[in-house]
């Protein structure tokens, strides 16, 4: 996992839970000095191994821990890659650009990205499904982005996850119902 | 927080804006990167393309060049072998008399009386005497245009596909030797010198090496053909490093600049009609390139000309 994803865990951390949470949760999972640099890769044990952390700790389902990682890690992506976002118009179109728009962009700017597939199909002006495959499965993590985007943009959104790679299928499928503006 | 704690919070704010800041500027220049990599990558996608279609041009004009040059070749010897052929059919009905008259008296159908007389009408309608210089040389230039259409396909064929299965580890001097035996005639007025020095072997065709030699010495002694002094050839069979060399050199007419820049295409010559097909100098290199060397001219009008060929010494496996 690239070391903006880490960044981006590391500033909400330290937002909600201060400096020392984020130390104690480094020294736990992360080798010595470590540094994390957006560019750079990182073996994805330690995100995983702090967001069990994180769980255990807030005594809450680790599915609801990355549900709110992601929600969070959207505002920080584009706080930090606000030219990617001049491209849409809104919440429908940033949904169908992730994959051929947004994670494009991202294999520009890091070498050897470790991204997830990620399909659309627009069922009417409502609805989106959206097909989620990744051998990391962090699906839940994507529907945390999903209502990022959707907050950003003042939508009223709704994931139906109807398929999960967690259950055995070779990929998630999430309807999506959004309404707003 | 306590004062402590804040000063902590603060000099880490400072460190992580000094860190956005480097990946921000980290970022900036991958993605430059990314463009101007982008970029080569389609120019030279271009190039490559431009170069194939430069090349196909190339053959098309080769081919062009060839079918013209074929065309024009080959009209010449064809059009006065079917002339001539025409102007047999034209005594054909004479002959024809002849010969069945001839037959009939033979076989005592017809008196002497008639006979003669059939033989004056003939000789009338078609002299005899023109009959016996003339079909001779009908015949003769026939067959002259037709041997020289058959040698034309031949060099066109050994220019098309040179025999490459006679591939063989091989000492180039005896394609010299044999090339030099088979001059022997036309070179009897030549001074020849040969300066030829043991060589290694190399993976190479002796068959049509023997060709290259053959048209190199050919070449030169056409050079040298009318002009005052003697002529003078100069062979030189040599191995310098990775590569084995063959001079001819002549006291000839030598070469223009644009005789030289067009010497290797087919039916390129500035010999008479009749004289040359221009295909020699293309076979010679045609055969040096599938032997993965090259022709080197050096030439000046009126003092003469150096042909080398430099052949890469080849071992078995460097296919
Ligand atoms: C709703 C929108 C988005 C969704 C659903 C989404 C989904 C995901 C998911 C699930 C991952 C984790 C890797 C995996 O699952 O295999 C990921 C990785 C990533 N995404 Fe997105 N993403 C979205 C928008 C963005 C945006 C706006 C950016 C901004 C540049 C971005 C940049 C990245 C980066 C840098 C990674 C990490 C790649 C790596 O670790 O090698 N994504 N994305
Ligand atoms: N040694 C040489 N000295 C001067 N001119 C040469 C020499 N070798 C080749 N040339 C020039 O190059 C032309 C092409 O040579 P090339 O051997 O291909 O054809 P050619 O000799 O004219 O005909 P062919 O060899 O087919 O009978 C010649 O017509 C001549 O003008
Ligand atoms: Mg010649």
């Amino acid at each position: 996992m690239k070391g903006i994803v880490y960044r981006g865990l590391e500033e909400l951390v330290i937002e909600n839970h201060g400096m020392a949470a984020w130390e104690a949760l480094l020294d736990k999972h992360a080798p010595k000095n470590r540094v994390y640099i957006s560019a750079q890769s990182y073996p994805d044990e330690e995100l995983f191994a702090m967001a069990n952390e994180v769980a255990s700790i807030l005594n809450k389902p680790l599915v609801d821990v990355l549900r709110v990682f992601g929600e969070y890690l959207f505002g920080y992506l584009i706080k930090k890659h606000s030219r990617i976002l001049e491209q849409f118009d809104g919440f429908q179109s940033l949904i169908l650009g992730i994959d051929s728009v947004i994670h494009a962009e991202v294999a520009k700017l890091y070498n050897e990205p470790n991204l997830p597939q990620i399909s659309c199909e627009q069922i009417d002006d409502k609805h989106i499904l959206l097909n989620y495959c990744s051998v990391r499965k962090l699906c839940f993590c994507a529907e945390g982005l999903i209502y990022g985007a959707g907050a950003h943009y003042g939508m009223k959104t709704q994931i139906d996850h109807q398929q999960c790679m967690h259950d055995g299928y070779e990929q998630c499928r999430m309807l999506l119902t959004y309404e707003g503006q | 927080m306590t004062k402590q704690a804040e000063d902590y919070y603060r000099a880490y704010l400072r460190e992580k804006q000094a860190r956005d800041e480097l990946e921000h500027l980290l970022e900036e220049k991958t993605r430059a990167l990314y463009e101007s990599n982008q970029a080569l990558e389609e120019k030279i996608l271009q190039l490559q393309n431009q170069q194939a279609v430069l090349m196909q041009a190339e053959k098309m004009a080769t081919l062009g060049t060839l079918s013209a040059g074929v065309a024009h070749e080959i009209n010449n010897p064809l059009a006065y072998a079917m002339s001539n052929l025409e102007s047999l059919n034209y005594v054909k009905p004479v002959l024809g008399g002849l010969l069945s008259v001839s037959k009939d008296f033979i076989a005592k159908e017809i008196s002497n009386d008639d006979f003669i007389t059939e033989l004056k009408r003939l000789n009338q309608q078609q002299s005899f005497g023109f009959l016996i210089t003339d079909m001779d040389e009908l015949l003769d230039d026939a067959q002259d245009g037709l041997r020289r259409i058959g040698a034309i396909v031949k060099n066109l064929l050994s220019f098309a596909r040179p025999k490459n299965n006679l591939l063989a580890m091989a000492d180039i001097s005896k394609s010299l030797e044999s090339g030099l035996k088979l001059l022997n005639n036309q070179l009897k007025n030549t001074h020849l010198i040969c300066h030829v020095q043991p060589i290694p072997l190399s993976y190479c065709n002796l068959a049509t090496l023997n060709q290259v030699i053959v048209n190199l010495l050919l070449n030169a002694k056409q050079a040298c053909d009318g002009r005052e002094q003697k002529a003078e050839i100069v062979v030189k069979l040599f191995s310098e490093r990775s590569f084995i060399y063959l001079s001819v050199e002549d006291n000839g007419c030598g070469m223009s600049e644009e005789t030289i820049k067009r010497i290797f295409d087919p039916f390129f010559t500035t010999k008479p009609v009749g004289q040359g097909t221009g295909m020699g100098m293309s076979i010679v290199y045609s055969i040096i390139q599938e032997h993965q060397g090259r022709v080197l001219i050096d030439s000046t009008v009126g003092a003469g000309s150096k042909v080398v060929c430099e052949l890469p010494i080849l071992e078995e496996t460097d296919e």
